[in-house]
């Protein structure tokens, strides 16, 4: 069963120099008790994507087009006030550096009951006593409750992030980049708990990154953006097919593998403003056939539950 | 040949303590941030310093080249005792010994261009004598980290530069001197992987080309394995394993050390290593343990490592220890 089903999701940004395409017609959904990593470089979409799901865009950005069904129900078409009743409750987001959007001047318990006061009808005490709960359960000592954010490491931020995003019991947690920047050991702890949740709490989990290490080792599948598109979309276990997908891998270090720095991925990201007619990647791919440039390639099936957008793979399922 | 070496380095910062408290100690507190560090670093050689955050990474490596005051201990660059000789002496060796920070996005000046950035150290020890005299070096210098065609960029200011264009800035400002010991303190960590491979590439490029001794400062340890020679663990203003890269990434003796490499994340699905994951807050410089300063997070510790400092022993060839087990193993 989907929790999320995206339909030909189109989102635009108006810019001077003209709409800027940074979702242009993604499809893909999300199984209830499942994650999803999402890979991509930076400014291909990733937390526009997320933001669009809660309809949390910001003023230029603008659904265009498209359906996000949420079990069943689309919220494209969803007002302010029936969003506010899901943001939070049912789907809940941690942010990129959300650690630094604490309220100095409230408590730690404070901020994380904030949601149950929202969502629910629970007095003071019963909303404190559940932010305590969610506290423990992110690995911090419940004494916290009462001490302000300056007290806390960066590590011990993030996973108040997490405990407030999970106190209303949500269904799916939208995560973006929620380790980035923080200390090998702090990374390693807030992906073990993420790991217990979605375990213990039956959590589904959009984990936004763009190191792809991170999503080996959290998620049952994973999607790769690049300039507003998936390129492709596989169980976590299959070998990635794209050759976009597989540069991104071989630019990862692994000391498991070979001890070489690739050179990376030359060249730069699309355009999003005039996009080019053909494949997004064309420009950087050194696999390019004469079709790449004047037609898109779709997205499809090329074995089972792994999908593909290329035009190199389109025959290698049958 | 021995580029820089450092001995029994110190640089404890004192701690402004509470009124109250200062009433009934009279005791000044330091926070121990780097607590009696040796090592040496060879020409051309990339030694890499890894550790949590704050364990005093970026204050050893300033302390190597003068940003900030040891308390005590020794710095030799190409045998020049640094620490003892006046400022004057010190500003030619200034120029020979550069830093590149971790966060382009504030270490560059927004207001300052690209040209005036850059411009700017030449500026100042009188390489030049006004900013236009300083154009061919300073096109020469953004060719070299692949800003081109370089006087696009000259007009540019920062927040019109992508994460990895700001940091190709600020190499170029770093090395526009000509130096040739850099400490690099996290210079990928804020960009995005493909960026960062890219400019990880190109300071490999311009290591072999100007013939450069980097002292890497990292807390991935994948990272450090791609590229470092040598690499040293810290933990709490100490060195607790030193050696060879490959080595001590196959063959990790400190259990410290054992725990960092289990957590490398790993692009592989599949193959699930069992992780150590360490309990309890990073360590705090200002309250060092008694005996051996890991042994509260130590999963392996003994009664004796309570007790007793461990000293830094040589456990195999250029692979050294501080760690009580090892003695004990060592023992018939
Ligand atoms: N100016 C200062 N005054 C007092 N304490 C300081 C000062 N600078 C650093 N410290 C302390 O010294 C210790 C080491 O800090 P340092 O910045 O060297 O760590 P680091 O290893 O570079 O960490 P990171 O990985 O976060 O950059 C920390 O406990 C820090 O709080
Ligand atoms: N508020 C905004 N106004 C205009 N353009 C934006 C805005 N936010 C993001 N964009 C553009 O949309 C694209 C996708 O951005 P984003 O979703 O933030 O990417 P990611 O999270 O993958 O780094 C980028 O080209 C970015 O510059
Ligand atoms: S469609 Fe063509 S250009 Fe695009 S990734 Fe495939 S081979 Fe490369
Ligand atoms: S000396 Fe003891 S506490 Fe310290 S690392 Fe070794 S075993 Fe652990
Ligand atoms: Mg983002
Ligand atoms: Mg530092």
């Amino acid at each position: 069963m989907n929790i999320i089903n995206i339909r030909d999701l189109k989102v635009f940004y108006r810019t001077h120099k003209g709409k800027l395409r940074a979702i242009d017609g993604v499809k893909f959904s999300l199984n209830k008790g499942e994650s999803v990593g999402m890979v991509g470089e930076s400014g291909c979409g990733k937390t526009t994507l997320a933001l669009s799901i809660l309809k949390l865009l910001p003023p230029r950005g603008y659904i265009e087009d498209g359906n996000i069904f949420y079990k069943g129900e689309d919220l494209v078409q969803k007002s302010e006030r029936e969003m506010r009743k899901i943001r939070g409750n049912e789907i809940s987001i941690v942010f990129q550096g959300a650690m630094n959007s604490l309220n100095p001047v409230k408590t730690i318990g404070e901020q994380i009951s904030e949601g149950l006061l929202l969502h629910t009808n629970m007095s003071k005490v019963e909303a404190f006593d559940k932010a305590k709960e969610s506290l423990i359960s992110v690995g911090i000592s419940p004494d916290k409750l009462i001490e302000y954010p300056h007290e806390f490491s960066g590590g011990m931020k993030q996973r108040v992030m997490i405990a407030s995003a999970l106190v209303c019991d949500p269904q799916l947690l939208i995560a973006d980049e929620p380790v980035t920047a923080l200390d090998v050991m702090v990374q390693a702890q807030i992906l073990e708990l993420l790991n217990r949740l979605k375990q213990e709490k039956k959590l589904s989990l959009l984990l936004i990154t763009h190191d792809l290490s991170v999503v080996a080792e959290t998620c049952d599948k994973i999607v790769v953006v690049y300039g507003g598109k998936i390129l492709e979309y596989a169980n976590i276990e299959d070998s990635l097919l794209h050759p976009y997908s597989k540069e991104l891998f071989r630019s990862f270090p692994n000391i498991n593998g070979p001890r070489i720095l690739s050179k990376g991925i030359l060249g730069t990201p699309p355009n999003l403003i005039n996009p080019s007619r053909g494949c997004r990647f064309e420009p950087r791919c050194n696999q390019s056939l004469k079709i790449c440039v004047k037609e898109e390639p779709r997205l499809i099936e090329v074995c089972d539950q792994h999908f593909v957008a290329c035009h190199r793979l389109k025959t290698s399922g049958a | 040949m021995v580029k820089i070496e450092i001995k029994n380095l110190k640089v404890w910062f004192p701690v402004r303590t509470s009124f109250l408290k200062s009433l009934y100690s009279k005791k000044h507190q330091y926070s121990h941030a780097v607590d009696g560090v040796s090592f040496k670093i060879k020409e051309e050689e990339i030694f890499c310093l890894a550790g949590e955050s704050g364990c005093g990474k970026t204050t050893l490596a300033k302390a190597m080249i003068r940003l900030i005051k040891p308390t005590s201990g020794t710095v030799r660059y190409s045998g020049v005792d640094l620490l003892s000789i006046g400022k004057n002496e010190f500003r030619s060796y200034r120029r020979k010994l550069q830093i590149i920070y971790q966060d382009p996005y504030s270490s560059l000046n927004p207001k300052k261009n690209v040209f005036n950035t850059i411009a700017e150290p030449l500026k100042v020890h009188n390489f030049i004598k006004n900013f236009s005299e300083g154009k061919d070096i300073i096109t020469q210098i953004l060719e070299e980290v692949e800003l081109t065609p370089a006087e696009s960029f000259f007009g540019k200011y920062p927040h019109e530069l992508s994460g990895g264009q700001r940091q190709r800035v600020s190499i170029a400002s770093s090395l526009v001197l000509n130096p040739d010991f850099i400490v690099a303190d996290e210079p990928v960590s804020m960009l995005d992987s493909s960026v960062r491979t890219e400019v990880l590439y190109m300071m490999l490029r311009l290591k072999k080309k100007r013939k450069l001794t980097y002292l890497f400062i990292t807390h991935d340890l994948s990272l450090a394995w791609l590229i470092s020679d040598r690499i040293a663990i810290m933990y709490l203003g100490k060195i607790v394993e030193m050696g060879p890269t490959d080595e001590v990434v196959s063959n990790p003796q400190h259990p410290y050390t054992k725990a960092l490499i289990s957590v490398i994340p790993r692009p592989t699905s599949g193959v699930k290593h069992k992780k150590i994951i360490l309990k309890g807050n990073p360590p705090d410089s200002m309250n060092i343990p008694a005996g051996c300063r890991f042994h509260p997070r130590c999963f392996e510790a003994k009664d004796i490592c309570k007790r007793a400092e461990p000293s830094i022993v040589k456990f195999n060839k250029n692979h050294y220890v501080a760690c009580h087990l090892l003695s004990q193993k060592r023992k018939p």
